[in-house]
């Protein structure tokens, strides 16, 4: 069947739905209850294996339509186990009650696109993340709030600037040069994860003129408020993530918001307040006196020159006067970082159901303050989600959320204008007091590092010079479901779902003509408008219908879906850069040195899957088999359909052997996903050559597209066991897992004499290999006291199998004298190559120890394993709860490290920072690849949920809840700079292990009340 | 409310619901219909032009001519600054970068050559480049619709003639290593190695086809060029500089095997070319081609200026080997080119120190020549001394010293050594042509490379005279697995 005759298939499916013939039916009313008759709200009541149902209403309340005959109804509700019970032909009500299920082994995980399955019965490891634990403590971004929640996934922090950045890493890098990050999807729309940068280089010139991936790029994840979240579910393998075919090797997390519970509608109020400070300190070296400024030799052989710290005449001068003849030392982090000025957040919901009508509705207004002066993030929003039905078979659902986000995080990481201030210090010796300022106002010149142009004073630039970024954010989405069909055994709902998610950010810098490093380009005062936008437009169409034999008892139910998608993002991405500014002037225009640049974007993305879910024998045997066709404008033959099948099963063993054993789940899944090209990799380009002698040209570009570039292809296999003991009170998740990802994105070199450089090619394979583990465990239940933990457990290896290229550092890196990853066939993707005299040799200049310097593997980037600790303890109304987050390895490129030696200013100078730099001068880049394991307190917080009496006191509440809690409390390492996690770059694929003078991060204590009315 | 009265809020509605749920659907269809076209996949790169779309826009053989010359533009600055080193007539000093010293002057250590994998292999990827781009250019001529067959012929000519120029840079600083001629259509097909000979038939073959196109071209060009060919931009004007280039590649191929043959084939060229022996003026020496430079937006500033290229020193012997003039001050030529700068030293100690720089390109918008007369009056000499007539040699050469140098005329005559006269020639060319890409590939095609200064000359950064620029290293990678190649010269310089 050609592509259009399908479509016209399916439209002739949603047409014809509606005149679908309806069955005998009848309606089931009752309750839904925990222990002690307390009513549960918003419990899902349906058919087993049927995907609709309805909703119990505030007081635990629900009516079923069910078709004629036997049914065996379910009534689930997250944080409870489920219960079954047989309703026969002539029973009209049926109660059900609920326990309570602190170790999440029940809920509902995706399966397809409209589909979903309990969880029990998942034939893929599961990772769902509910709104208590997301949210118990308060993060910069979603991401902050997942990490040390999710088997498998890796969530880093790329430093500790105010308002997020930070990246989630599914099972290791399936891409060198294609994406690397996850989809998100958010109430079944897709959302935009896209890494911007606001232009932070115009100044620091970190990279490239006007914007690099170097400017402490925020990825738009960052615009989320994770209070609105109900759950979060991560999909890891293929068979999971397969359903999002051509877009998926990254993995999907799938996010869905908080919907309005039928009943009374209720507030709640949340205030907020915080503070934070310095987690850990680099500190900097004292100097005794002049002496050792100037003609310092320590670490410099018999006979050698003396080191001199003072950077030229200007810092020789102004060492002389502040050694006098005992240098003094001035904190300058502890000054230009120790910054603890409240944080606030203020959070508003209300949810409540009515008729046909529940809404969900909230306000969030977050401020966080930077421990550096001048910084700091708030994120303002609010979020609307309306669900309507519209009699018995049509129900609509409608979310809308608004956000403006504006950060200011100051400047940190990689600069060559002198301009980020943990570079700086690097270099120059705290002997002078940075804050004073002259008799015009203005802070005293930085003396030292040359004194000229080249360098800066962080305290003035932070005061003066801006780099700021706001963010309005729109995202809606809205979903018509239509039940064509509710017969005894057959039942079938068409969705039609539409989304779409906008942004506009604007990034603006600015430094004043006054500025010490001004002079060195030649303009005095820089300014420089950034603005990048993006649309998402989505659309799909799903057709579910779901078999439910009502005496069979090889079929529980089998549902099959059938659907369709069509996804459109664009970019805008325009900035406009002015150098010599007229004085005060604080906008490009007029400038005489003026750049503009602007990019466009754009994806479509058409799709249509099959997916067949089948459980049999009980619910004991779980099958699922579906396939997704993709076609993209990203893909060289834009017409041609890329297919993504996956398979799973799982077979569950109930209280086999003994009665202790609950349930074994044995499960195993396959699947493939996709990772579709980039932009503009199909496309053969001219180049703009330039002008000359007034007129433009064309040249050929010296990258050459491919007419026939493919999307990347990852294919797992996935094995597991879930083994649950003891009624529930112990369970055992282990998963092991292989992907192989082929037809990777690569540049290819050409011979230089085909007058090309490259080419865009697909080929090799990458692969990645490893474990999951999951323990969860109520170890004591006594009264009112409950533990309940949780260990996880994370271990994989990746691999470069082979390459159909030249071997080839990823992007993002500083080369070969500070570490980097390299892709070179039948070798770890994730090791550090670098410099070092490890080659045997016998004669040569270079053969001086009977080694010589060779660019060779040095250590593992990838850690032997990550290990988090989840612990709760209840007792009555207070509970404690706490994350503790255990890295083993994982080595770090530590140029920080680098800068402060070799500017002679670390602390540990004297006793060990000169022989690091000896040996790394010699050569020998070891003594700064180091190990970043650590122990990290992530979260603590301790809850207290004040009695119904102290509550009423304030006029109309009924709860109130106070809570005190940390995060990022302490960490424990050998490592030698602010936090192994950091990266100079930001979100990549590789190289993820660059520690350059980042924002430093900062421990955050809270104080919240929470007022329920 | 209870149950049973929520069931019947419920179902009010009904009614009214009746007709939604049709027009909905029938709705929900049209959109769907149209989102399933592959019609909505075809979106065009808005960011740089597309190959399909430029080549069929009425402007593309105007834009692709003028960016051939973009890119022969962006080959000289480097052409001249390497072979500048190499010849001992500037340096690149660079503060915190001895490679631009060490890598040029001194090679791999005690193995008296150049690496290949480091900062002195160029002059080979910008050129080749470029011969892609005039590659392009022939085939957008030949598929063009919209001019006439004489303008295809002067197209075809022009693009011919500075593929032969291209191709002389390259060969040039490969000599004998033998050099890629051919572009391929598909890029990633490998074109063979040619000798050093082969590739100079080519190199006069192509400048020789290029000039009979010229010659069918007709009154005009497809296409006009830039103010850099004041005087040369009809295809009759620009057959003058096709047989410049000419005179010059057959007089470099002379030197190389060619012989008598080749020496009359620069003779005759240069007969065709625009050679003025009656120059007495410097303005008359300098009339030739030239690359144009400007600072506006998108354009690119002499890479060689006076101004700008503060890191560009000239060697210290330019002024110790200056010819002086009758009133005992040393040559016009020195004068004008040679300034004074603040001294510095190579980084690292590779290096002598040097307080000397080139004025020649006084402002970042002066032009770069590509060839002037002065260079075929030159060109003449020497093909006039090796084909016997050394008193013709000797006259020009004179007509330089006066008007070029201010110096009084040489006291050789007819008599004296060939040997003498060509080292008069060779410096008079050295002075004239100074920092325009001529004294080492002079010095090497007459022998002379062991004439070339060697600062210095013991201890580990002993400095020697390269004779050739290697093969890149990246060129030889991506040929690694070509059978063809273990006998190249990518396997000759492992």
């Amino acid at each position: 069947m050609g592509t259009f005759s399908r479509c016209v298939a399916m439209a002739a499916i949603v047409c014809a739905a509606p005149m679908y013939a309806q069955a005998q039916t009848r309606d089931i009313t009752g309750t839904v209850t925990q222990a002690g008759g307390i009513p549960i709200p918003d419990a899902t009541v349906s058919v087993v294996g049927q995907q609709v149902g309805t909703r119990t209403n505030e007081r635990g309340e629900f009516r079923l339509r069910v078709p004629a005959g036997d049914q065996i109804i379910a009534a689930r509700v997250l944080g409870y186990k489920r219960v079954t019970a047989r309703v026969l032909a002539n029973e009209t009500s049926r109660n059900f009650t609920l326990e309570r299920d602190v170790l999440q082994l029940e809920g509902l995980t995706v399966t397809g696109q409209a589909t979903t399955t309990d969880r029990r019965v998942a034939a893929t490891a599961v990772a769902t993340v509910n709104a208590a634990e997301l949210n118990r403590v308060p993060a910069r971004s979603v991401e902050g709030n997942l990490a040390g929640k999710v088997a498998g996934a890796r969530v880093f922090e790329n430093s500790g600037a105010p308002g997020g950045g930070a990246q989630i890493q599914i099972r290791g890098a399936t891409s060198i040069l294609g994406q690397g990050d996850p989809l998100y999807v958010v109430d079944g729309v897709i959302v935009s994860n896209a890494s911007i940068s606001s232009g932070a280089s115009s100044l620091t010139r970190a990279s490239g003129t006007s914007a690099s991936g170097q400017d402490q790029v925020v990825n738009r994840l960052a615009d989320f408020n994770p209070n609105d979240i109900e759950s979060i579910e991560v999909l890891k393998s293929a068979a999971a993530s397969a359903i999002y075919g051509a877009r998926a090797t990254n993995g999907v997390v799938v996010i869905t918001t908080k919907r309005g519970r039928q009943g009374r509608a209720t507030w709640n109020v949340t205030q907020r307040v915080g503070t934070q400070q310095q987690q850990r300190k680099l500190e900097s070296r004292r100097f005794a006196n002049y002496n050792e400024v100037k003609a310092d030799t320590i670490g410099v052989a018999a006979g050698g020159t003396p080191r001199d710290w003072t950077g030229g005449a200007i810092g020789d001068a102004a060492a002389k006067i502040a050694c006098n003849p005992d240098c003094p030392y001035y904190d300058w982090q502890g000054q230009l970082y120790g910054r603890t000025d409240p944080s606030w957040e203020t959070l508003l919901s209300a949810s409540g159901g009515a008729n046909n009508t529940r809404f969900f509705a909230s306000l969030n207004d977050k401020q966080e303050a930077g421990i550096m002066i001048n910084t700091g993030a708030r994120r303002t929003g609010g979020r609307v989600n309306l669900d309507q039905t519209f009699g018995t078979r049509w129900t609509a659902g409608l979310g809308l959320d608004i956000t403006r986000n504006r950060l200011k995080r100051g400047f940190g990481g990689n600069a060559n204008a002198g301009i980020s201030p943990i570079y700086e210090f690097g270099y120059t010796p705290a002997i002078i007091d940075l804050q004073q300022r002259d008799a015009t106002g203005r802070y005293v010149r930085m003396p030292f590092h040359g004194g000229g142009f080249n360098t800066a004073n962080p305290f003035e630039v932070i005061e003066a010079a801006e780099n700021d970024e706001s963010v309005w954010r729109q995202a809606g989405n809205l979903r018509v479901a239509y039940t064509a069909l509710a017969s005894a055994q057959n039942s079938m709902q068409v969705t039609f779902l539409a989304g779409v998610d906008r942004f506009q950010q604007e990034g603006y810098q600015y430094s004043p003509n006054y500025l010490q490093f001004e002079p060195a380009d030649g303009f005095l005062g820089t300014a420089q408008q950034s603005n990048g936008s993006s649309l998402q437009f989505n659309q799909g169409v799903n057709l579910v219908h779901t078999f439910t034999p009502s005496s069979s008892r090889l079929l529980t139910s089998a549902t099959t879906s059938i659907g369709g998608s069509y996804e459109t993002q664009e970019t805008n991405i325009y900035r406009i850069r002015g150098r010599g500014l007229l004085p005060t002037r604080r906008v490009p225009v007029g400038a005489p040195d003026l750049l503009v640049e602007n990019t466009k974007n754009d994806f479509r993305d058409q799709s249509f899957y099959v997916n067949e879910q089948l459980v049999l024998l009980d619910e004991k045997l779980a099958l699922n088999a579906s396939v997704r066709g993709d076609r993209g404008s990203a893909n060289g033959d834009r017409q041609q359909f890329y297919y993504f099948p996956k398979f799973s099963a799982s077979y569950r063993l109930v209280r086999p052997f003994t009665d202790k054993i609950d349930d074994i789940k044995l499960r195993a899944a396959t699947g493939k996903s996709g990772n579709r090209p980039r932009y503009g990799d199909r496309d053969l380009l001219f180049a703009d050559g330039g002008l000359i002698g007034g007129a433009g040209s064309l040249v050929s570009n010296t990258t050459l597209g491919n007419v026939n570039i493919e999307p990347e292809v990852m294919n797992e296999l996935e094995f597991g066991t879930d083994i649950t003991l003891f009624g529930s009170r112990l369970n055992f998740e282990f998963t092991r897992y292989q992907r192989k990802i082929t037809n990777l994105l690569l540049s290819a070199p050409l011979a230089a004499s085909s007058g090309l450089n490259a080419q865009i090619i697909n080929g090799g394979q990458l692969s990645v290999l490893g474990t999951e583990g999951v323990i969860s465990a109520v170890p004591i239940r006594r009264g009112r006291f409950e533990w309940t933990t949780r260990v996880i457990y994370n271990q994989n290896a990746q691999f470069t199998d082979n390459i159909p290229v030249p071997p080839f550092a990823p992007p993002n890196n500083f080369g070969v004298s500070y570490g980097r990853n390299r892709i070179q066939a039948n070798t770890r993707s994730s090791l550090i190559w670098g410099n070092a005299p490890l080659r045997p040799c016998t004669v040569g200049p270079t053969c001086l120890t009977g080694f010589a310097v060779a660019d060779t593997i040095l250590f593992d980037s990838n850690p032997v394993h990550t290990t988090t600790f989840n612990n709760d303890f209840s007792f009555g109304p207070i509970t404690l709860s706490g994350l503790v987050d255990w890295r083993n390895g994982g080595y770090v490129s530590n140029m920080t490290n680098n800068l402060y030696d070799e500017g002679g200013q670390s602390r540990d100078y004297q006793t060990a920072g000169a022989a690091r730099f000896n040996r790394f001068r010699a050569n020998d880049i070891r003594p700064y690849i180091q190990k970043g394991s650590y122990v990290k307190i992530r979260e603590v917080t301790i809850n207290y949920q004040a009695p119904a009496s102290l509550a009423k006191r304030i006029p109309g509440a009924t709860s109130l809840r106070f809570n005190v809690s940390g995060r990022n409390l302490a960490i424990i390492s050998d490592y030698w700079g602010f936090d192994p996690e950091f990266n100079n770059f930001g979100n990549s694929n590789f190289n993820r292990f660059i520690d350059l003078a980042p924002f430093p991060a900062s421990r955050q204590f809270f104080f919240s009340i929470d007022l329920g009315f | 409310m209870t149950t049973s009265e929520l069931m019947k809020a419920t179902n009010a509605p009904r009614n009214f619901m009746h007709s939604v749920p049709v027009v909905g659907a029938l709705a929900i269809a049209a959109m769907l219909l149209s989102a399933c076209s592959a019609d909505r996949l075809e979106i065009t790169n808005p960011n740089t032009p597309t190959v399909e779309g430029a080549t069929s826009d009425p402007q593309s053989l105007q834009l692709q001519a003028t960016g051939v010359l973009r890119r022969l533009r962006d080959g000289r600055g480097g052409f001249i600054s390497t072979t500048g080193i190499f010849g001992r007539e500037s340096f690149n000093y660079t503060p915190a970068e001895g490679r631009n010293t060490s890598d040029f002057l001194i090679g791999i250590a005690g193995a008296n050559r150049i690496d290949p994998a480091g900062f002195a292999n160029g002059n080979w990827g910008a050129q080749y480049l470029n011969l892609r781009d005039l590659f392009n250019l022939k085939n957008s001529l030949a598929a063009s619709a919209s001019i006439t067959d004489a303008q295809k012929s002067a197209g075809l000519g022009f693009a011919k003639t500075l593929e032969g120029l291209e191709l002389l840079y390259v060969l040039s600083t490969r000599d004998s290593l033998g050099i890629v001629v051919t572009i391929q259509a598909d890029p990633t097909q490998l074109s063979p190695f040619v000798s050093r000979d082969s590739a100079y038939k080519y190199i006069l073959t192509t400048l020789d086809e290029g000039n009979t196109a010229l010659g069918n071209g007709g009154a005009t060009f497809p296409f006009t060029l830039h103010t850099g060919f004041a005087g040369f931009n009809t295809p009759t004007t620009f057959r003058q500089f096709n047989r410049a280039i000419a005179a010059r590649a057959a007089a470099y191929y002379a030197t190389a095997g060619g012989g008598a043959t080749a020496w009359q084939r620069a003779l005759t060229a240069l007969t065709a070319s625009f050679i003025n022996t009656a120059a007495s003026t410097r303005a008359a020496l300098d009339v030739g081609v030239y690359h144009p430079y400007s600072g506006t937006a998108g354009d690119a500033i002499n890479p060689l200026s006076q101004t700008n290229a503060n890191d560009l020193y000239a060697h210290p012997s330019i002024q110790t080997d200056a010819p002086t003039k009758a009133d005992a001050t040393l040559d016009n030529r020195y004068l004008a080119k040679i300034g004074t700068r603040a001294s510095r030293q190579a980084p690292g100690g590779f290096g002598i120190a040097s307080a000397l720089g080139f004025n020649i390109y006084p402002t970042t918008a002066a032009s770069i020549p590509i060839i002037r007369n002065e260079e075929l009056i030159l060109l003449r000499a020497e093909a006039l001394l090796a084909t016997g007539d050394k008193a013709g040699a000797l006259t020009l050469i004179n007509l330089i010293r006066t008007v070029s140098g201010g110096l009084a005329p040489s006291s050789l005559t007819a008599a004296s050594p060939d040997n003498d006269v060509l080292t008069e020639l060779l410096l008079q060319k050295r002075y004239s042509l100074l920092l325009e890409g001529h004294r080492w590939v002079d010095a090497r095609r007459y022998g002379r490379l062991a004439s070339l200064p060697l600062d210095i000359s013991t201890g580990a950064s002993r400095h020697f005279v390269a004779r050739v620029q290697p093969i890149p290293q990246a060129e030889c990678l991506a040929r690694a697995n070509a059978a063809a190649e273990l006998f190249g010269p990518c396997a000759l310089q492992k």
